[in-house]
């Protein structure tokens, strides 16, 4: 892999890290002031998820630059960060908080099940690792939305 | 009183094939569908889990036996003859050893009221060897189960996190290290 391939990789798997960052941190927020307990428990568990998705991006990245997933997600400014604006707007009201995870996990859904086909077998695997929960959270966030 | 929650379903959970349904509690949920995904964050985050079913707790007819000997009405309750016939799970608590979870899932009996699943339950699965604390029965549509595709999504990723369980931090041997190291030093 060439110099330029490399780098480019390395920023796309920072800006997908740095998504499952800031939405599992913008999650977490509900954590014991969700309106139903049930949901709260459900969606603590999509925000353990999410920061899980992150581990695994960050990795993946420490394998081309040494960054450790550590030293991205606790010394870094927030101008370094290169996440999607959408994951980082607050919290809002639950059903804000609700759509923005649903847009998310589809756009996900999406993205997973390209990335799975990828030649860069990393990227393969950790996508495929990640799909089954991704679904999960589709199934929840959809079903939500209708309701 | 009026209810301000969702209703309420009752969850059944089996760990692993080959084994019955046990009941581990409740959530409150808009429907069925959204009753197994919660029970599955409440209920199956670190258990071992294949399959989970949901059933609205108002479909389920329960009994103790300490009801059933106080009030036998149940016992001569003749259901009308016109009533059609559906099958009917039986769930049976038969030990007092497990905390966290209730009845189990111990077969099935055809019947047209759900008092006349009881008497048909009692008659095909009583044993006296191993009095029945509680009954429960309760007419098979109601319950709602997940799919054998649902497994990779709903129940595999659990077994991938050994961090959630208590066993994956070795606190007590680190507190043991610290302590020494303090002893040491005094």
């Amino acid at each position: 892999m060439n110099e330029e391939t490399k780098t480019a990789l390395a920023n796309k798997l920072l800006a997908w890290a740095d998504d499952e960052l800031i939405l599992g941190h913008r999650d977490s927020e509900w954590t014991g002031h969700a309106p139903i307990l049930e949901e709260d428990i459900a969606f603590a568990n999509i925000a353990q998820d999410e920061i899980g998705h992150a581990i695994l991006w960050y990795t993946l990245r420490q394998e081309l630059t040494g960054e450790t997933p550590d030293e991205m997600a606790y010394f870094r400014d927030a101008t370094e960060y290169r996440n999607a604006q959408l994951v980082e707007l607050p919290k809002g009201d639950w059903a804000v908080s609700m759509l923005r995870q649903y847009l998310f996990d589809t756009a996900e859904m999406i993205l997973l099940s390209h990335l799975q086909t990828s030649v860069y077998r990393p990227i393969a695997e950790a996508a495929a690792k990640m799909r089954p929960e991704e679904i999960y959270h589709f199934r929840h966030t959809s079903t939500q939305r209708l309701k | 009183m009026s209810d301000t929650q969702w209703p309420r379903f009752e969850l059944f959970l089996q760990d692993r094939d080959g084994r019955p349904h046990t009941n581990v509690g409740t959530v409150h949920a808009p429907d069925a569908e959204m009753a197994l995904l919660n029970g599955r964050d409440v209920y199956a985050r670190r258990p071992n889990c294949i399959s989970l079913w949901a059933a609205p707790s108002a479909a389920i007819y329960a009994k103790t036996a300490e009801e059933l000997t106080e009030d036998d009405s149940w016992q001569t309750e003749t259901p009308p003859d016109d009533a059609p016939e559906r099958a009917w799970y039986v769930f049976q608590k038969q030990s007092q050893r497990s905390a966290m979870t209730y009845v189990v899932h111990t077969g099935e009996v055809q019947a047209r009221t759900a008092v006349e699943a009881l008497q048909k339950a009692i008659a095909a699965y009583d044993d006296p060897e191993k009095p029945t604390w509680v009954w429960w029965v309760c007419p098979a549509e109601a319950i709602t189960r997940s799919s054998e595709e649902d497994i990779d999504s709903l129940f595999i990723p659990a077994r991938h996190k050994p961090y959630k369980h208590p066993q994956a931090y070795r606190t007590v041997t680190a507190m043991r290290k610290i302590k020494a190291e303090q002893e040491g030093q005094s």
